[in-house]
């Protein structure tokens, strides 16, 4: 008795630990959650404008999206809330955050603040920057009737993690960067008609507010433009564009996809990407290179002082298409083309480099391999590392190799 | 031969003697009286015939044809009948006049009764008051059939009967060895049940063969018509709902138990043997793993252990991650219990509380009737109701599914008494759940752990090999090695003889 006594008290103690109490109980009727999978930050006059988009219903219905204007994050999302009592917003499953370019250059330090001290928000999120765009135009018109920004951006991160020319870095990323080397990389999206539609205007109420979610959202009660407006707009997606630097807490420039591959290789995360190449013939032949790696080096003077970097990168690619079906009789012909890969190689990494450079944002962390060969003479070096930058020499040596031809004269093939 | 301990005798201790009187015809009568069954005959006995012995038996307990031509006939020849006393004829019927292997002489009523109500046919000496008690146990029992409920695929195919000498043959044809000792006591003021304990001597561990017979002799009840009176009267802890005794109705594993250092009791009149002492892991064996290879097994028993887990913890999780926790379960899966949650009237703890109730109202309802129409039963209550519950949109898909998979998953358990435990703790750990989520989950496993950890089978820790500070206790419990490689029985049970094999 006295045993069962002890242990009911102790659990009565332990449930004083479990955070629950009258206000804060996690407890949750299921079906009235809207669950929330992405969320669009802006930059407004008063504040910051938020969109929220849920993901695709089962049903074939359209996702339901979001919008309010508000001093802070929070308070738009109250607002948000306090139009959507009939369902509850549920952000715990918040897979993408996209940030508005006016947002991203205004600072997004705010943003990303917000993100570390929200309970419903993962700090693994990946971050995406709207090019040229903002994010309500991401969140509320990308997608069809029965898809969304949600499954647009989770084919597009699916995408860049198989390709080389982006990465959806998340926000623990661009944090860990930002405090580490003073700049970090975004992945850059861009929104245009979907192709699918052929230009078309979409019909329904598909990218836009409708139906009962959108009479409830704040979006079609006041925000930003009225139904008819948004009936008329294009179905959108979004694609990746490469890479939004950010230096400080803003966004500085952008980075191709081109380039993107040389960011991939310098970063060690290369993917599956294709590089165009012509062979001697003026022939055009695309490349698939879908192996790479680099080792970055310091190499330090005599007094101390870092004489440049040393930067050696292997590249290996596979013939993807050749134009009139090649010469791989001829001798030479596949050393001219892995010539020309490492030509093309080098051109990509030397554009990055000279990127940094030019912006002296160190967002490739090249200060921090500095670090990690020698830390006392890289304190030494004094001052931020990104300011040495300019008058940095990169030695960049290219080492590609043609894997595979994918011919069938060829014996190696 | 055994110290058996000595216990206090309770409140209401059973007489002895029962029958505190001579060993006469008309006692005899005065005992069975109302007893239609109770047959007696008089002789007469001797060359002169001045001798009157009464044969009296229970008719239908003992066999006519071995009365007549065993006892009466032999003692009815009158060139066999020379005695010239009561005395005389006492002495001849003991070297040999009846035929009979075994003669008892009896000097107390009690014994005479109980031999009697066992099968023995008694020859009373009013004068001498004194009894002559000759076993003709009546031959009409069940035959030795195959298990039913322990499948056999390569080992014995032979079950335990209700007759307990049928039974304690059966041990001693797998383990032809006079170490094999049997140690019998009757139970039961009223059903004088017999009960015979077997341990391998040398190999069981002796205190422990002192302690089971001391609490088997400390039972005094009225009848044991069930291993759940003697469980009941002889665990550690009667009150927890874990099963603390094996049972198994095949003599093979019975046996295997016993050389693995345990002691086994068989009770006249049940068809199983029970075994201790016995720990949390030995209810989630099978004897068909020793007939395997040892990586098949092994496999099984990890699957055996998963569906344990599926059992115990799967509707509890699915309520608290329903209704509290949200944020753990993948968005695509979310989405989709969201779906199929939508329009269902009823909360997602109620739907799972009434799911289980009727899967248990299913379950009995198919056990308590006969086989074809408790298939129907199931069938009907499965698929038939099932979904139309589910078109008609009262629950949700993936509640039926979370709850028929737990379901499923208890029946894989080895045992049906262990089955029974999880079930209780799987509906309280629902409940928790309900109550607390996570947190009610966490509290509840706090509670059972120090449940299991406190309850002792025998000297033996229920969640042995697990505890005790003995090294890869894990890998005991959940795999065996090769039969080749065990060279030691399980060092929990304190086994004088610790080396199984060379």
């Amino acid at each position: 008795m006295k045993r069962g006594l002890s242990l009911l008290i102790i659990i009565c103690m332990l449930l004083s630990l479990s955070g629950c109490s009258g206000i804060y109980s996690n407890f949750r009727e299921l079906e009235r959650l809207l669950v929330i999978q992405t969320m669009g930050i802006d930059y407004a006059e008063e504040g910051v404008g938020i969109s929220l988009a849920s993901g695709a219903k089962s049903d074939g219905s359209s996702p339901v999206r979001l919008f309010s204007p508000g001093v802070s994050v929070t308070s738009a999302i109250a607002h948000i809330l306090s139009y959507s009592q009939e369902q509850e917003l549920f952000l715990s499953h918040t897979s993408h955050v996209v940030l508005g370019e006016e947002a991203a250059k205004n600072g997004i330090n705010g943003y990303l603040s917000y993100i570390c001290r929200s309970p419903n928000l993962r700090t693994d999120i990946p971050l995406y920057i709207v090019k040229g765009g903002t994010a309500q135009e991401a969140v509320m018109q990308v997608g069809d009737g029965s898809k969304g920004i949600s499954e647009v951006l989770e084919a597009v991160r699916a995408n860049v993690d198989e390709r080389g020319d982006s990465k959806a870095f998340s926000a623990s990323d661009l944090l860990r960067d930002l405090e580490r080397n003073g700049s970090g990389l975004v992945c850059a999206i861009e929104c245009s008609p979907s192709i699918q539609e052929g230009g078309t205007k979409q019909e329904g109420g598909s990218g836009s507010s409708s139906g009962t979610d959108s009479a409830e959202s704040p979006d079609s009660t006041g925000g930003s433009g009225s139904g008819e407006e948004k009936q008329e707009k294009q179905a959108l997606t979004a694609a990746a564009v490469g890479y939004g630097v950010i230096r400080g807490d803003r966004l500085c420039a952008y980075i191709d996809k081109e380039q993107a591959i040389g960011v991939g290789l310098l970063l060690n995360i290369v993917g599956i990407s294709d590089i165009v190449v012509k062979d001697r013939y003026a022939t055009p032949v695309t490349l698939e290179l879908d192996q790479g790696s680099s080792v970055i080096k310091p190499v330090w003077a005599e007094d101390g002082s870092l004489e440049m970097l040393d930067i050696q990168i292997k590249a290996a690619a596979n013939i993807a298409e050749i134009g009139g079906g090649g010469h791989f009789g001829e001798p030479d012909y596949e050393d001219y083309l892995t010539a020309q890969l490492e030509t093309a190689v080098s051109e990509r990494v030397s554009s990055v480099i000279q990127l940094s450079k030019t912006l002296q944002a160190d967002f490739l962390g090249l200060g921090n391999i500095v670090e990690m060969d020698d830390a006392e003479k890289y304190r030494a070096l004094g001052g931020d590392f990104s300011s040495l930058l300019p008058g940095l020499t990169v030695r960049i040596s290219v080492s590609g190799q043609i894997k595979h031809t994918n011919d069938i004269r060829d014996e190696k093939a | 031969m055994y110290n058996f301990q000595s216990f206090y005798p309770g409140p209401h201790p059973k007489k002895t003697p029962e029958y505190d009187c001579d060993i006469t015809i008309k006692n005899l009568k005065d005992i069975f009286a109302s007893c239609g069954d109770f047959q007696f005959r008089t002789l007469d006995f001797g060359l002169e015939g001045e001798i009157f012995p009464e044969v009296c038996w229970l008719d239908g307990v003992v066999s006519g044809d071995s009365v007549s031509q065993d006892i009466i006939r032999p003692l009815t020849d009158l060139l066999r009948s020379r005695a010239q006393s009561a005395e005389e004829c006492a002495r001849l019927i003991k070297e040999g006049l009846v035929y009979s292997y075994s003669p008892n002489e009896r000097t107390k009523m009690d014994d005479v009764v109980n031999d009697l109500t066992h099968g023995h046919c008694a020859i009373v000496f009013d004068s001498l008051k004194l009894a002559l008690c000759f076993e003709v146990r009546s031959s009409n029992v069940r035959s030795i059939s195959e298990p039913t409920l322990e499948k056999s695929l390569k080992g014995g195919k032979d079950s335990f009967v209700e007759t307990l000498r049928i039974n304690t043959s059966l041990v001693r044809r797998r383990i032809f060895s006079p170490k094999l000792k049997l140690v019998e006591s009757n139970i039961g003021r009223k059903s004088n049940t017999r009960v015979a304990m077997m341990f391998i001597d040398g190999v069981a561990d002796q205190a422990k063969v002192e302690e089971v017979a001391a609490r088997l002799d400390n039972i005094d009840v009225d009848a044991l018509l069930s291993t759940g009176v003697l469980e009941a009267h002889i665990v550690d802890a009667p009150l927890s709902p874990f099963p603390q005794l094996l049972h198994t109705e095949r003599p093979d594993r019975f046996a295997m138990y016993l050389s693995d250092g345990r002691i086994g009791l068989l009770v006249d009149g049940l068809p199983v043997g029970v075994i201790l002492p016995a720990s949390f892991g030995e209810f989630m064996k099978v004897t068909g793993d020793n007939g395997m290879h040892f990586l098949v097994s092994n496999s099984l028993s990890l699957l055996r252990y998963l569906a344990l887990i599926l059992s115990l913890f799967l509707p509890a999780l699915y309520v608290a991650v329903a209704m509290y926790h949200q944020e753990m379960i993948p968005t695509k899966l979310l989405l989709s219990i969201i779906d199929a949650k939508q329009d269902v009237p009823f909360s997602t703890a109620l739907e799972v509380l009434s799911m289980l109730v009727a899967f248990g109202l299913l379950q009995e309802a198919g056990l308590r009737l006969p086989n074809p129409i408790g298939d129907t039963v199931s069938i009907i209550g499965a698929l038939i109701v099932g979904q139309s519950a589910v078109e008609a949109r009262l629950v949700s898909p993936i509640a039926i599914i979370v709850v028929a998979v737990s379901g499923i998953a208890c029946y894989t358990l080895p045992s049906q008494d262990m089955g029974s435990a999880i079930k209780l703790c799987r509906l309280l750990m629902l409940l928790a759940a309900i109550a607390a989520g996570f947190f009610g989950i966490g509290i509840f496993c706090c509670i059972l752990l120090l449940h299991l950890a406190g309850i002792d089978s025998f000297g033996v820790n229920y969640t042995a090999p697990l505890s005790g500070g003995q090294p890869g206790g894990l890998f005991r419990m959940l795999l065996r090695r090769p039969i080749p490689n065990r060279k030691f029985r399980n060092p929990d049970l304190n086994t004088p003889d610790r080396r199984r094999q060379k």
